[in-house]
C-alpha cells in the first residue's frame, strides 16, 4: 500500500516532467539568448518552495559558469534591490504567478532595465503578463492528494532550472576543466595532495646565476624569468643562495648603489629548500610560515632540481576569482 | 674543570669524516665544504672520531691540524665534540692538553666537549679514578663512548668490551661526565639508563644509526650518514626526539619521514663494513669532497658494493 502510494507520486511527477518536455518552445531559446547576451548576472527570486528551488538553480548556474545570485523578494523591498543592475537578467519563480511579494517586485525590476523572465505554471497570471519572457512550467496535477503542497510543480521547476544550466553549458562551451576552476576547494585539495615535483619549474625557466655574478646581470636574470627572485647555484649544481626582490630592496635602502656589487654580497645564503618528493601541502605551509613566494627544490644533498612559486601550488595561473 | 658544567648538546651529532689529499695531507678545501654542507643541520660536530673520522689511523699532528681547521671553519656556530682517545692513557692525556691549548688560544672557544672511548686504552678497573684525575686537568666536560665492536680487535680473549654498568655509575658520579655515546644491545642500554637514573643533565646518544632509527635514544644520535644527508638526518632526528613543537610548520610529512628512514637505512647498509672509507667514497662521488683517499685500508669497495652504491644514488636522485 505504502509502496504503491510512493510509486504513484513518482509517476505523477514523471508525467509532469514528460509533459513539460513536450511544451518547451521558442520561449526557452529566447530565455537562453537573453542570458547569454546579458553582461550581468542572473538574479533568481521566489518565495516559499519556489524560493528553495531558486537557490538550487543559482547554485547550479554558478558552478557551471553562469554568474548568478538569489534575491529574496521581501528582502529586496527592504534594500537588497541595490544589488540588481540593468545588465542583469531577472528570473522570477512562481507556480501560481500570483505571489504578491514577487509581483510587487517585478515592475521595479523592469524599471531598472532588466529583462524579466517568468517561470510559472500559469501563463495567464499577473507575473506572466508583467514579464518579457514566459516559460511554462505548469503540471496537470500535484502529487499531494489534497492538491495543496507543491510537489510535481516544484519538481518541474527544478528540472527546468537544470535544463537551462545544461543548455548554457553547451552554449558557453563550458568544459570539465572549467568546472574544476569553479570548485577551488576541490581543485586546491587535489593540488595539495600531490608532490612539489609535479608543479616545480625546471630547465631554462629556472632563474639562476653563479656565485660572483655582477648584480646587473642578476637583475636581468630576475627580470627574464619573472619570479621575483633568482637562485645562486655553484658550478657543480649545489644551491648556494637566493636573491629576491626583497633582498634588493633592503640592500638599496641600507647601502645605496647595488650595481657595483656581486651576487654573493646581496644574496641570502643557504635558503630553505625542500625535495621534489615533499607534499605540496608541506611546501605551502613552509612558504606561508616563512612568508616567501619562491622555494628552491633540491635533491637530498642540496643540488638544485627546480624552483616552486606559490602560484604554481595554488594554480593561480589558470584560476580567476571573478569567474571570467 | 669549570664550576658550572655545560649540558651536552642534544639532537643530531655529525661525526665529520677527515678529508685527505691523495698524499695523505688534510684537504682543507674539502673540509670547509663539508662543514658548510652539514653545519646548518647538525646540532653539534664531532671531530676526529675513531669510527668516522679515522682518528686511530691519523698522526697526532694531523689530528690537531684537523681540529684547528674545523674550529676555524665552524666559527663557533655549533658545539664541537672532540675525540681525545689515544693508544695509551698517556697519549689521551697529552692529546687532550694539546687540543685544549689549541682551542683556547684565541679566547673562549664556546661549547667544547671531549669524547673518549676509554676501553680502547684502559680496562674497567680503575676507570673512575682515571676520569677523576683527567677531569681535574681540563675545563671541558667529557662524553664517554661505549663501542664494543671497536674495542674487540684490540682486546685479548676474555676481556670486557663494554663499560661495566657499575663502573659507568661510578664514572657518572663525576659531574664532568655529561653524556654517553652508546653502541650495543638494548638490554645493556636499559641497564645503563637504570644505573644513571639519578643523574641530572646526562645525555644518551645512539652511536649506531640503525639503533636510533629503530628505537631512538633520548639525547640524539651520532650519525655518520649526516655527512652526506644532513637535512634528512635532521628531519628524522627531530621527529624521533619529538622536537615538533618548535618546528611545527616544517614538520615532515609522515610518509616523507618513512621514506627518509628507508633512505638512511640504505645509506647505513652501504657504510657497514668500512664506515669511514665507504662514506668518503660516496662523498667524493657526489662532489662534496675532492678525494676518497683514506687513512684506513681501502679494500671495501668491491664491484658489488659499487653497483649497490650506484643503485642507491640513482634511486634517491643524489648524483
Amino acid at each position: 500500500m505504502v509502496a504503491q502510494q510512493a510509486a504513484d507520486v513518482i509517476k505523477i511527477e514523471a508525467e509532469g516532467l514528460l509533459r513539460l518536455a513536450e511544451r518547451i518552445d521558442e520561449s526557452f531559446a529566447r530565455m537562453v539568448a537573453a542570458i547569454c547576451s546579458a553582461s550581468g548576472r542572473v538574479i533568481v527570486a521566489g518565495i516559499g518552495k519556489s524560493g528553495l528551488v531558486g537557490r538550487k538553480i543559482v547554485a547550479t548556474l554558478n558552478s557551471t559558469g553562469t554568474r548568478s545570485l538569489f534575491l529574496h523578494p521581501v528582502e529586496a523591498m527592504h534594500g537588497d534591490l541595490g544589488i540588481v543592475s540593468r545588465d542583469d537578467v531577472f528570473l522570477a519563480l512562481s507556480n501560481s504567478g500570483e505571489t504578491e511579494e514577487l509581483n510587487m517586485l517585478v515592475p521595479i525590476i523592469r524599471d531598472i532595465g532588466c529583462t524579466v523572465i517568468a517561470l510559472t505554471g500559469k501563463t495567464g497570471s499577473t507575473l506572466a503578463k508583467a514579464s518579457d519572457i514566459v516559460i511554462d512550467v505548469g503540471v496537470a496535477r500535484e502529487a499531494c492528494p489534497l492538491g495543496l503542497a507543491p510537489t510535481a510543480s516544484t519538481t518541474a521547476l527544478l528540472a527546468m532550472g537544470d535544463a537551462l544550466a545544461v543548455v548554457l553549458i553547451n552554449r558557453k562551451n563550458f568544459k570539465t576543466s572549467d568546472f574544476r576552476k569553479f570548485h577551488p576547494g576541490g581543485s586546491l585539495g587535489q593540488r595539495l595532495s600531490r608532490c612539489v615535483g609535479d608543479f616545480m619549474l625546471t630547465g631554462a625557466v629556472v632563474p639562476q646565476v653563479a656565485p660572483g655574478t655582477p648584480m646587473a646581470e642578476v637583475l636581468r636574470e630576475i627580470d627574464r624569468c619573472r619570479l621575483g627572485a633568482t637562485l645562486v647555484v655553484q658550478p657543480d649544481g649545489f644551491l648556494a643562495g637566493i636573491v629576491t626582490d626583497g633582498d634588493i630592496r633592503r640592500w638599496l635602502l641600507h647601502h645605496g648603489d647595488i650595481f657595483g656589487e656581486v651576487v654573493d654580497a646581496v644574496m641570502t645564503p643557504h635558503p630553505r629548500s625542500v625535495s621534489p618528493e615533499t607534499p605540496a601541502f608541506d611546501a605551502l605551509n613552509l612558504m606561508e610560515h616563512c612568508q616567501i613566494t619562491v622555494l628552491p627544490i633540491t635533491n637530498p644533498i642540496g643540488k638544485l632540481r627546480g624552483v616552486l612559486h606559490l602560484h604554481d601550488i595554488l594554480g593561480k595561473g589558470e584560476f580567476k576569482f571573478n569567474g571570467r | 674543570m669549570a664550576a658550572e658544567t655545560p649540558q651536552a648538546p642534544r639532537g643530531l651529532i655529525c661525526p665529520l669524516v677527515t678529508p685527505l689529499t691523495p698524499r695523505g695531507d688534510l684537504d682543507l678545501t674539502s673540509l670547509q665544504r663539508l662543514i658548510g654542507h652539514v653545519q646548518r643541520f647538525a646540532d653539534a660536530l664531532l671531530v676526529g672520531d675513531l669510527v668516522w673520522g679515522e682518528a686511530g689511523a691519523l698522526s697526532e699532528a694531523l689530528r690537531l691540524d684537523l681540529l684547528a681547521a674545523v674550529r676555524d671553519a665552524a666559527e663557533g656556530q655549533k658545539p664541537l665534540l672532540v675525540t681525545v682517545t689515544g693508544r695509551q692513557p698517556t697519549d689521551t692525556r697529552r692529546f687532550m692538553h694539546t687540543a685544549e691549548a689549541l682551542l683556547t688560544r684565541g679566547g673562549d672557544p664556546g661549547g667544547v666537549f671531549w669524547v673518549d672511548y676509554p676501553l680502547v686504552y684502559h680496562s674497567n678497573r680503575g676507570l673512575p679514578q682515571f676520569y677523576r684525575e683527567l677531569a681535574a686537568e681540563t675545563r671541558f666536560p667529557f662524553i664517554v663512548a661505549n663501542h664494543p665492536s671497536l674495542v674487540q680487535p684490540l682486546k685479548g680473549p676474555g676481556r670486557l668490551k663494554n663499560i661495566r654498568t657499575g663502573v659507568l655509575k661510578k664514572i657518572a658520579a663525576n659531574p664532568a661526565l655529561v653524556g654517553l655515546i652508546f653502541v650495543g644491545d638494548l638490554k645493556r642500554a636499559l641497564n645503563y639508563h637504570l644505573a644513571l637514573r639519578g643523574r641530572d643533565l646526562f645525555t644518551f646518544y645512539d652511536g649506531d644509526e640503525r639503533g636510533f632509527l629503530k628505537s631512538p635514544a633520548s639525547g640524539g644520535v651520532v650519525a655518520g650518514g649526516s655527512n652526506l644527508l644532513p637535512r634528512v638526518w635532521q628531519a628524522v632526528t627531530r621527529s624521533s626526539l619529538n622536537w615538533l613543537e618548535e618546528d611545527r610548520p616544517f614538520a615532515a610529512h609522515p610518509t616523507t619521514l618513512l621514506e627518509s628512514g628507508i633512505m638512511l637505512h640504505a645509506l647505513g647498509a652501504l657504510c657497514r663494513t668500512a664506515p669511514a672509507v665507504q662514506l668518503k667514497t660516496i662523498l667524493q662521488r657526489v662532489g662534496i669532497i675532492a678525494s676518497d683517499a683514506a687513512a684506513l685500508p681501502a679494500d671495501a669497495r668491491d664491484p658489488v658494493w659499487e653497483a649497490d652504491l650506484m643503485a642507491f644514488l640513482r634511486a634517491y636522485d643524489i648524483l
